[in-house]
């Protein structure tokens, strides 16, 4: 069998039965993603083998450009212009507070088992480092099931898709620092300036293919299409970004971030036919991460170095945050919640535990353990249990702050509506006899340009518009003698007020109907109610708007 | 839509003084048996549906029953001029009913139904015209005239 064709198959299947299981227990699919990875992986029944998931590496790599340029695609200027100083004190607060509190006690700990005081001060920058990098691809995931929206949600996604950046300079310089530690030589200064080659790189490099997309855009109209140059464009961003040693993620987020902000309103299809298309990539990334943990193997100061980065990094987070945003007087929901939101770590967070075991290689700790497993193996493990913390406390911020369920479209209204809750209750009905003359008046007198027409006994028999009414304007004559019966359209439809809207909707469209009437039940003919297209869009429109108010913001 | 595209010659009759309701009859069953119609008993139906809402009597000596039904393929109509008064007959001026125009149009022919209505009101408008046909009691000659508009 071809391991890595079963990989994919085994990997997005049981990913989605994971989730699918974790959303029942109102717990973040994510989480369902990792635990499968964990029981098919190294710590469990060991189908996906450590040199599977090594070889499926460029996956790893085209699933942190899709996640980029997804995350990318939320941050509007708009956001930047209104928070921007009020984001970059967060960011530097809730980053460099979860590197000192990660970093100081890891030192220690290395220390006491090593006795060797620049790996331990070495051991305690990376760890650091690592620990101020927060995970956007789950993050953002729990912000879309839960469709939040508002100052925290914004904030959110402006801080964990920008503190990649802030992690990968702690971590330039703590690796040079390290280096410099552990070998005596290299300086701190060239291990910033390599950091921020790399960081520019990756902005100028997305920032082109952004530009390129943006041209694209203007000519292709297809979504379908889009989405194929942009997934070229992305594989392109990638490929080049691992030549220059740029940033993936960066890169990748610069290309959604160009997109976003110069064609909103065109780039909009696109990112929704992403987000679709993306929905595999994500189960299987977070199926890998699950897979390549082993719980089973590492030694009992290894689980105090997880133990004090989990603590340290979550306390620093919620700290930091918290300081930052009271220093820029954020509102309050941002300063209470946002550091709760910024537990949950991934695919940065691991790359850079690669890059550095490759960085200092060769540092033996213990007899047993070299540094770089040390970090590979640490990282990610506190990843599995930060990504188990993360989400859910995610969950838990957005729903304080009364945001979740708040990004509501026009779709997720329609779905869930009957035709009562649609319709129009106050239905002005005139009788079959009445006068054309009579029926001018009450159009000219009322704001009403819709009547249903019924018979004596109540039953509608068909319904009448200005439109319908317009052959006759003309011929006053005929108001004497022509009867509502006569001008009348029929109305061949109906829907109980049990149906569901969008079926409803789907009649409508199907026969091209303005208007459809509510009865109560199968094969009565007394109207109800009245779902009219006109009215219908203000009814969703306000209770979006409704849905959407929050009194937090 | 124009009244040659929906009245023939053979649709044309001379009754003499009848009952509103025989009247009705007779035109009913001239119009069944055109190709357009294809249920007499919907056509009757109808038609004495509309009577009942209020009668189809516009004055100036004129009625235009008229219908529009699912069993009716495409609008066509039946002319009828009574040698008496058409008995039993309402009304809007109180005029006694001399000349009889039964329409009936499909159901989704809702525009066409209106102009055609619109059109034999029009025309009838011509009092001279009017008066020549209430006293035509040729079929070829009341044919001709109402097609022109012009007396001969």
């Amino acid at each position: 069998m071809n391991s890595v064709l079963f990989i994919l198959g085994f990997g997005i299947l049981g990913g989605l039965v994971g989730g699918v299981l974790f959303k029942k227990l109102h717990i973040p699919q994510v989480i369902g993603y990792i635990v499968i990875g964990l029981a098919v992986g190294a710590t469990g029944f060991n189908l996906i083998k450590i040199e599977d998931i090594q070889a499926l590496e460029p996956f790893n790599l085209f699933a942190l450009g899709i996640i980029g340029f997804l995350v990318g695609g939320e941050l509007k200027l708009d956001s930047f212009r209104d928070y921007g100083g009020q984001f970059a004190a967060i960011l530097l607060g809730e980053g460099l507070a979860a590197f000192v509190l990660v970093g100081l006690p890891v030192g220690l700990i290395v220390y006491f088992v090593c006795h060797n005081i620049p790996v331990a001060f070495a051991t305690g920058i990376v760890f650091g480092a690592i620990a101020s990098a927060t995970d956007p691809a789950s993050t953002i995931s729990v912000l879309w099931e839960y469709r939040s929206l508002g100052v925290l949600t914004t904030s959110l996604t402006a801080i964990v898709a920008l503190d990649d950046a802030l992690a990968m300079t702690l971590y330039g310089v703590g690796t040079g620092v390290a280096q410099i530690l552990t070998s005596g030589h290299g300086s701190i200064l060239g291990g910033l300036a390599k950091v921020s080659m790399e960081l520019l790189g990756a902005v100028a490099l997305g920032a082109l293919m952004g530009v390129i997309l943006v041209g694209v855009l203007r000519y292709v109209l297809e979504p379908e299409r889009c989405l194929a140059f942009a997934l070229g464009l992305i594989l392109l961003v990638i490929s080049l970004a691992v030549t220059i040693h740029a940033d993936v993620i960066l890169a990748a987020m610069t290309l959604g971030f160009v997109l976003t902000n110069v064609t909103p309103r065109k780039s909009e299809e696109l990112f929704k036919v992403m987000r679709g298309f993306s929905i595999p990539i994500y189960v299987l990334f977070f199926v890998l991460v699950g897979a390549r943990i082993n719980l089973a193997g590492m030694p009992w100061w290894l689980w105090a170095i997880v133990g004090v980065y989990v603590l340290g990094r979550s306390f620093g987070k919620m700290f930091g945050a918290y300081v930052g945003a009271k220093m820029t007087g954020s509102p309050d929901v941002v300063c209470r919640y946002l550091g709760t939101g910024l537990f949950a770590q991934g695919g940065v967070a691991i790359g850079l535990s690669i890059m550095a075991s490759h960085h200092l290689s060769g540092i033996q700790l213990t007899e047993t353990m070299a540094l770089g497993d040390a970090i590979i193996c640490g990282v990610a493990t506190t990843t599995f249990i930060v990504q188990l913390i993360g989400p859910p406390m995610v969950k838990w911020a957005i729903t304080k702050a009364d945001e979740a369920g708040r990004d509501i479209t026009k779709e997720d209204i329609i779905a869930g509506w009957t035709a009562k809750d649609a319709m129009k209750e106050d239905v002005d009905t005139i009788s079959e006899h009445e006068l054309l003359g009579s029926i001018i008046n009450r159009f000219s007198e009322k704001d009403n340009l819709f009547y249903l027409v019924a018979n004596q006994a109540g039953q509608m028999v068909g319904g009448l518009s200005l439109e319908t009414l317009k052959s006759v304007l003309i011929d006053q004559e005929s108001w004497r003698w022509l009867v509502a019966s006569d001008v009348m359209c029929s109305l061949d439809h109906r829907v109980t007020e049990q149906s569901p809207l969008h079926a409803v909707l789907e009649t409508m469209d199907q026969y091209r109907l303005e208007r459809m009437p509510v009865v109560k039940t199968d094969g009565s003919d007394v109207p109800v109610g009245l779902i009219d297209m006109a009215d219908l869009k203000h009814r969703v429109d306000r209770e979006i708007l409704r849905r959407r108010r929050s009194d937090h913001v | 839509m124009i009244i040659s595209d929906v009245l023939s010659l053979d649709r044309v009759s001379v009754f003499p003084s009848m009952y509103k309701a025989d009247m009705l009859d007779k035109m009913i069953l001239q119009l069944s048996k055109t190709r357009e119609v294809q249920d007499y008993h919907a056509l009757k139906e109808g038609v004495f549906h509309r009577e009942a809402l209020m009668s189809t009597g516009i004055g100036m000596g004129i009625a235009v029953p008229h219908v529009r039904l699912l069993s009716v393929k495409s609008p066509v109509m039946a002319a009828a001029v009574c040698k008496g008064p058409v008995l039993g007959y309402e009304s809007l001026d109180g005029q006694e009913v001399r000349l009889v125009f039964m329409i009936a149009a499909g159901k989704g022919q809702h525009a066409e139904h209106l102009r055609l209505l619109s059109s034999i009101t029009r025309r009838l408008r011509d009092q001279t015209l009017r008066e020549a046909l209430t006293n035509t009691f040729d079929t070829k000659k009341f044919y001709h005239m109402l097609m022109t508009g012009e007396v001969t």
